[in-house]
C-alpha cells in the first residue's frame, strides 16, 4: 500500500487520544462517600468481565475510527490485491518528451533537458516486459516510426538516445491528443501518458484546446512531470528587424535588435553585429529591464551585391545559450531593374509619355544607379522575360490583347509589380474589359471615365491626402504643400473601392482616388489616375515626383524582403518566381529550385506548376537557408534566415491549475520532482484509491461506536431521583406549637 | 437550629400533624400509673371502683349489663387498673447514618427528629421514654422517664451527639463503624421490664445476628418497633458517572462505573429489605421502612394510624 499524502500518516497518533483520555478520566475521577460499599462489591465482581470487554470494544472502536480517518487523509492506495484491481495487467504508455527549446535552459541544480532525459529513463526504467510504450517529440522533424507503441522498450531507448533539444515551440496539447489516438487503437487494460515538460505557457496555447474531447471514450490519466525548476537569469534575443531604403548594395541597412529580460533582474548585456562571419560593431552596455524589452540598432552597408549572411549576439553566458543569437540576410543587389513599357517613341524624346519618369528613375542615364531602367514598347511583352524586372511601368498603354494581359497577370503572381500609369490612351472601358480578360487581378479597381478640368482658369484638382502610413509615403508627411501643390487637370475615376482588395494610397481634393495598390498573388498591381507627363498634370514638374518614383520603386522592389525571416519548423514558401507563361515547363524529373541547407547540404525541389508555389517544411535547423531557381535564364538566388521561435524563451511557466482545464479534470495527476515518479506510476498503476473504502469504514466504526455507546447510556438512565425534603422545623408557620412545647422547654 | 422555646429536632409543623396521634402498646406492658396501656398487674383498684357513663368509644367489655337492665343507661365498670408504657428509643449514630445524597437531611438528622417526635408523643401521653444511641457500643443511655424536664435532656443529649457526629461529616472522614448485633444483645439483657424497644438504624452489619438479637428482646416480651432509615440514593443508586466511592464506616475505596453495578446493586438491596421485612414479620416486630426523602411525619402518621386500627 502507498500513500498519495504520506504526511497525513502523522495524524494515526491520534488514536492514543481516546486511550489518553481514559486514563486521564481514571485519573480524575471522583471521590463520593458512600455509607456502606458492601453490595457493590458484589456488583463489581459480577460484572467486571462485561465492563471490561465493553470498555476495551469502545476505545478499539474509538481509536479505529481515528485510524481509518488518519489513513483516508493519507490516500492510500493499494498493492497487495493489485491483481483482484485489474492492476497486474499490462499497460500501454506514450511518452510525450517537450524537446523545444526552452528546454535547454540551466536552472539551478542543472539542465532542465538532462533533468527531462532522466526523468523519461526513470519512467521505461518502471515499465514491465508486457508493457507497450511510445515516444512522442514536441519539436523536430516528424519520425512516422515513433508514430506507435513498442513492445521492445530497447527501440524507445536507443531513439531517446539521439534525441536532442531543437528550436521550435511545443504544442503539447496535439501532442497528447495524438498520444490519446495511439492509445485508442491499443488493447492494453491500463493506459497512460506521460508528458515530460518544464511547463512553459506557450507550450499549452494550442488551438486543441479548444477541441472538448472525444465524447464516451475514456482517457487515459495524463502524468505531467515537471523539470522546470529555480531559473537563473536570462536575456534573449527575440527579434532583428532590416530597414533599408532599397535592397540595393550601397544603401544603407538599419538593424534593429529587440531583447527581452529576466523576468526578476536588470541585466546589462552587450550585443555584437557580425555581416559575413565580420564583427561590424559592438553596442554599448544596453541595460533591459526585468520582464521587459529593451532595443538597440545597428547602421551598416553592404558594398557587394550578392546574399549576405549577418548574425546578431548577446555577449556573454546567461541561463540558455540557444537565444543568445539570432541570424538575418540580405539579399543586395547590383540595382534594381524596373521596365518602362510606353505606347510608341518619339523622334522628339521629351513627347514621350515616358520622358519625365524615365529620368526621375535613373536620372544619370546609365548603369551605376541603384534602378537600372528598361524602356520597352508593348510589342515586348511577348518576348521579354518580364521576370528580370522587379517593377513594370505601363505608361499611357492602350489596353492589352488579352495574351498579354494574362501573361503580365502571371508576372504579378509570381511575385512582379505593375504600375498603370494613365494618359490620353487609356480607355476606361477597354481597361476594364483587359482586367476581366485576366481575372481581374491587373488593376486595383475597375475605371469609370475621364475626368478633365472644365477651364483653365481654376487649373483643376489637388492632391487632398496621402496614406502617411504607408511605407513608400511615409517621408512625404510634411510639408503638406509638398503634395498639395500638385495640380492634376485630367484623372481617370475609379469605382468604389473594396478596401479588403485594395489600398488606396492618395485622393484628389474632390474626394476621388489617385493612387491605389492592390496585392496579387506574391505581387503586386497600382493605379496612378494621371499621367507623368504635363499635359495632364504638373506632378513630373513638382519636387515630390523624383522622390515619391525612387520610394514607391524601393518599396516594391523590397516587398518581398519580410519572407527572409522564419521561426524553426515554419516551411519556407519556394515560389517560382516571375514564371514565364511562355516558357517551357520541365519534364517530369526535372527540378526547379535547389535549396543550400545551413550544413551546406544540397536539396533539389519542385514547385507545383498549378499554383507555382510549394514550400520546404523540414526547416528544424537554424541557420540560412539559399534557394536558387533552376529554371534557364532565373539567376536569382535568395536567403532564408531560420531562427529560433520567439516565442520559445525562457519565460512565463504556466501552473498546474491551468493547465487542468485544458487536460481534463479528473486525468491530471503532477510530479513535481522526478522523485515522485515512482509513487505516482506505483499509484496508477498497481493501485486504486482505497480512500472512499476507508471512509466507509470510519462510517461503519463510528455507528458501532454509537450503538455501544448509547446502549450504555440506555443502561445508565436511573429514574430521576426527586429532591422531596423531609420536613424541616418551620417555627414561624406554626407558632401556636411553639407554645404547647413550652411545657417541655428546658427551664 | 436551637430556639428559645424549641429543641433542634422537635419540628412543630410535625406535632401538628402528629397532635391527636397516640403510642399505644399493642400487647401488655409493665407500667407504674395509670395510663393507656394494659397492665399485667391487679393491684389496689383491680376490684370494682365506680361507673362511669358510658361514652363512645369505651370497650364494650367493660359495660355494666346489671345496670343496664336495670336502668335502661348504659354505664361502664371501672375496677381494672390501666398502667403507663415505657419505652426505650435505639439509634444508631454508626458512619453510615452520616450519609446523605445531595440536600437532604443525613440519615442521623432524619433519624433524630424522628427519635424526637416519638419521645415527645409519648411524654405528652404520660409515657416514660430512653433513649440509648450506639455505634460499635453504647454512648448514651438514659433510663426512661415521664417528666418534661426528661424529655429537655433527652433532647439535649440528641443534639450533642448529633452535632459531635456531623462535625466530623467531611466527605471521605471514616465514621464509627457498627456493632448493631452485641448492642442490642446487651440492652435486650438491661431491660428487666417489659416495654416498648423503638430501633432507629440502617441496619448495616450482619442480618442474621440483627435478628437473632431483636428474637432475644421478643424472648423477653418486649415490644419492637424497627425503623429502617435509607437515603433514597442508596436504594436506587443513581449515580453515572465512573467514581471512587468511600465506605463511611471503615474508609474503604472502591472506583466503580455504576452503570455496570447498578443493577446487582439495586438487587441486593431488595434482598437485604425484603429478609428485614420477613425475618420481623415472624417474629412479630412492627417493620417501618423508611427513606430520607420521605417526609418523617407523614410516614409516622401513617404508621401510628395503621398501628392503632389493629
Amino acid at each position: 500500500m502507498s500513500f498519495a499524502v504520506p504526511l497525513f500518516l502523522l495524524a494515526m497518533l491520534a488514536a492514543l487520544i481516546p486511550v489518553l483520555l481514559h486514563m486521564i478520566n481514571l485519573q480524575k475521577a471522583k471521590t463520593i462517600p458512600f455509607s456502606t460499599l458492601r453490595f457493590l462489591r458484589l456488583g463489581v465482581e459480577k460484572t467486571r468481565r462485561r465492563k471490561y470487554l465493553h470498555d476495551i470494544l469502545l476505545l478499539a472502536f474509538r481509536a479505529a475510527a481515528l485510524l481509518l480517518i488518519a489513513l483516508a487523509l493519507a490516500k492510500p492506495t493499494v498493492t497487495h490485491f493489485g491483481g483482484l484491481l485489474g492492476s497486474g495487467d499490462a499497460s500501454a504508455v506514450v511518452l510525450i518528451l517537450d524537446n523545444s527549446s526552452s528546454m535547454s535552459t540551466v536552472d539551478v541544480g542543472g539542465s532542465r533537458w538532462e533533468a527531462a532525459l532522466a526523468a523519461t529513463y526513470e519512467i521505461l526504467d518502471r515499465l514491465d516486459q508486457r508493457d507497450s510504450v511510445a515516444l512522442l517529440l514536441t519539436c523536430g522533424p516528424p519520425r512516422p516510426a515513433l508514430d506507435q507503441l513498442y513492445q521492445n522498450l530497447e527501440v524507445v531507448r536507443e531513439t531517446l538516445a539521439e534525441c536532442r533539444v531543437r528550436y521550435e515551440k511545443a504544442d503539447l496539447l496535439s501532442r497528447i491528443r495524438k498520444a490519446e489516438s495511439l492509445l485508442q487503437d491499443s488493447s492494453a487494460p491500463n493506459k497512460e501518458i506521460y508528458v515530460i515538460t518544464d511547463m512553459q505557457a506557450v507550450s499549452w496555447d494550442s488551438s486543441m484546446a479548444a477541441e472538448p474531447a472525444p465524447a464516451g471514450q475514456e482517457l487515459p490519466p495524463v502524468v505531467l512531470v515537471d523539470v522546470h525548476r529555480e531559473t537563473l537569469a536570462n536575456a534573449a534575443l527575440i527579434d532583428v528587424t532590416l530597414q533599408s531604403a532599397g535592397p540595393v548594395a550601397g544603401m544603407p541597412i538599419q538593424a534593429t535588435v529587440r531583447l527581452q529580460g529576466d523576468l526578476k533582474l536588470d541585466q546589462q548585456r552587450h550585443v555584437e553585429l557580425l555581416i559575413d562571419d565580420q564583427t561590424i560593431e559592438t553596442s554599448p552596455t544596453i541595460t533591459i529591464p526585468a520582464a521587459a524589452t529593451a532595443e538597440h540598432s545597428f547602421n551598416f552597408t553592404v558594398d557587394q551585391p550578392g546574399i549576405h549572411t549577418g548574425v546578431v549576439r548577446l555577449r556573454g553566458d546567461d541561463a540558455c545559450g540557444n537565444d543568445n543569437q539570432r541570424l538575418f540576410a540580405i539579399s543586395a543587389a547590383r540595382n534594381i531593374p524596373v521596365a518602362v513599357i510606353k505606347p510608341n517613341e518619339h523622334e522628339i524624346s521629351y513627347l514621350e509619355d515616358s520622358y519625365y519618369l524615365e529620368r526621375a528613375l535613373n536620372p544619370v542615364g546609365g548603369g551605376d544607379w541603384a534602378i537600372q531602367v528598361d524602356s520597352l514598347l508593348p510589342g515586348a511583352l511577348t518576348s521579354a522575360p518580364l521576370r528580370d524586372y522587379a517593377i513594370v511601368f505601363c505608361v499611357n498603354l492602350p489596353a492589352l490583347d488579352a495574351p498579354y494581359a494574362a501573361r503580365l497577370r502571371d508576372y504579378v503572381r509570381g511575385g512582379g509589380h505593375v504600375v498603370w500609369i494613365c494618359g490620353d490612351n487609356v480607355e476606361a472601358g477597354l481597361y476594364n474589359g483587359m482586367n476581366q480578360s485576366a481575372g481581374g487581378e491587373l488593376l486595383p479597381v475597375s475605371l469609370t471615365r475621364r475626368r478633365e478640368s472644365e477651364s483653365s482658369q481654376d487649373g483643376g484638382w489637388n492632391i487632398g491626402w496621402i496614406d502617411v502610413a504607408h511605407p513608400a509615403l511615409a517621408a512625404f508627411a510634411q510639408p503638406q504643400s509638398l503634395y498639395q501643390s500638385v495640380l492634376v487637370s485630367k484623372y481617370i475615376a475609379v469605382d468604389a473601392v473594396d478596401q479588403s482588395l485594395a489600398k488606396v494610397l492618395a485622393k484628389l481634393d474632390d474626394g476621388d482616388p489617385l493612387l491605389i495598390e492592390r496585392p496579387v498573388g506574391s505581387g503586386s498591381v497600382l493605379f496612378l489616375g494621371t499621367s507623368v507627363h504635363v499635359a495632364w498634370s504638373n506632378l513630373p514638374l513638382r519636387p515630390l515626383f523624383l522622390p515619391l518614383l525612387a520610394r514607391l520603386t524601393f518599396y516594391l522592389a523590397d516587398a518581398n524582403a519580410a519572407q527572409g525571416q522564419l521561426s524553426a519548423g515554419n516551411p519556407i514558401p519556394i515560389i517560382d518566381h516571375n514564371s514565364d507563361p511562355g516558357a517551357v515547363e520541365p519534364d517530369d524529373g526535372q527540378r526547379s529550385h535547389e535549396l543550400t541547407l545551413p550544413d551546406g547540404n544540397i536539396v533539389r525541389l519542385d514547385a507545383e506548376s498549378d499554383r507555382q508555389r510549394s514550400s520546404f517544411a523540414d526547416t528544424h535547423e537554424i541557420g540560412i537557408y539559399r534557394l536558387r531557381s533552376l529554371r534557364q535564364g532565373d539567376p536569382r538566388e535568395r536567403a532564408f534566415a531560420v531562427n529560433l521561435d520567439p516565442h520559445e524563451v525562457p519565460a512565463a511557466i504556466s501552473a498546474a491549475d491551468r493547465i487542468t482545464p485544458l487536460v481534463g479534470e479528473d486525468r491530471l495527476l503532477v510530479c513535481r520532482d522526478v522523485n515522485e515518479i515512482e509513487s505516482t506510476i506505483r499509484r496508477l498503476r498497481e493501485g486504486r484509491s482505497l480512500m472512499e473504502l476507508f471512509l466507509i469504514a470510519v462510517l461503519i466504526v463510528l455507528i458501532a461506536e454509537a450503538y455501544l455507546a448509547n446502549r450504555r447510556v440506555e443502561q445508565e438512565q436511573p429514574d430521576e431521583l426527586r429532591e422531596v425534603r423531609s420536613s424541616a422545623p418551620n417555627y414561624r408557620r406554626l407558632p401556636d406549637q411553639l407554645d404547647k412545647l413550652s411545657e417541655f422547654a428546658q427551664p | 437550629m436551637k430556639r428559645d422555646t424549641g429543641y433542634r429536632y422537635l419540628d412543630p409543623a410535625a406535632l401538628a400533624r402528629l397532635q391527636n396521634m397516640s403510642m399505644v402498646a399493642r400487647g401488655v406492658v409493665e407500667g407504674f400509673i395509670s395510663g393507656l396501656h394494659s397492665s399485667p398487674y391487679k393491684g389496689f383498684s383491680v376490684e370494682f371502683a365506680e361507673h362511669r357513663e358510658y361514652t363512645r368509644g369505651d370497650n364494650l367489655r367493660f359495660l355494666d349489663w346489671r345496670m343496664l337492665g336495670r336502668t335502661d343507661r348504659l354505664y361502664v365498670k371501672q375496677y381494672e387498673e390501666e398502667t403507663n408504657l415505657k419505652a426505650q428509643i435505639i439509634l444508631d449514630t454508626s458512619g453510615s447514618m452520616l450519609y446523605r445524597h445531595g440536600r437532604a437531611l443525613t440519615k442521623l438528622e432524619y433519624s433524630a427528629y424522628l427519635t424526637a417526635i416519638l419521645a415527645l408523643l409519648m411524654t405528652r401521653q404520660q409515657d416514660a421514654v430512653g433513649l440509648t444511641t450506639f455505634d460499635q457500643q453504647i454512648n448514651l443511655d438514659m433510663p426512661a422517664r415521664t417528666s418534661p424536664r426528661h424529655f429537655g435532656e433527652m433532647m439535649r443529649q440528641l443534639e450533642g451527639i448529633c452535632a459531635a457526629r456531623h462535625a466530623n461529616d467531611t466527605p471521605t472522614a471514616k465514621g464509627a463503624a457498627t456493632n448493631i448485633s452485641d448492642t442490642l444483645h446487651r440492652l435486650a439483657e438491661r431491660f428487666k421490664r417489659r416495654c416498648l424497644i423503638i430501633l432507629i438504624s440502617d441496619l448495616y452489619d450482619e442480618p442474621d445476628e440483627i435478628i437473632r438479637a431483636l428474637h432475644h428482646f421478643r424472648h423477653k416480651h418486649h415490644e419492637v418497633i424497627l425503623f429502617h432509615v435509607f437515603d433514597r440514593a442508596e436504594i436506587e443508586f443513581p449515580f453515572k458517572e465512573t467514581a471512587r466511592f468511600v465506605d463511611l464506616e471503615t474508609g474503604e475505596r472502591l472506583q466503580i462505573d455504576p452503570s455496570y453495578v447498578r443493577d446487582e446493586y439495586r438487587r441486593q438491596i431488595n434482598d437485604f429489605i425484603e429478609f428485614y421485612r420477613a425475618s420481623c414479620a415472624e417474629c412479630q416486630i412492627d417493620y417501618v421502612m423508611t427513606h430520607t426523602s420521605v417526609a418523617y411525619d407523614l410516614m409516622l402518621s401513617r404508621y401510628l394510624s395503621r398501628r392503632c386500627s389493629l
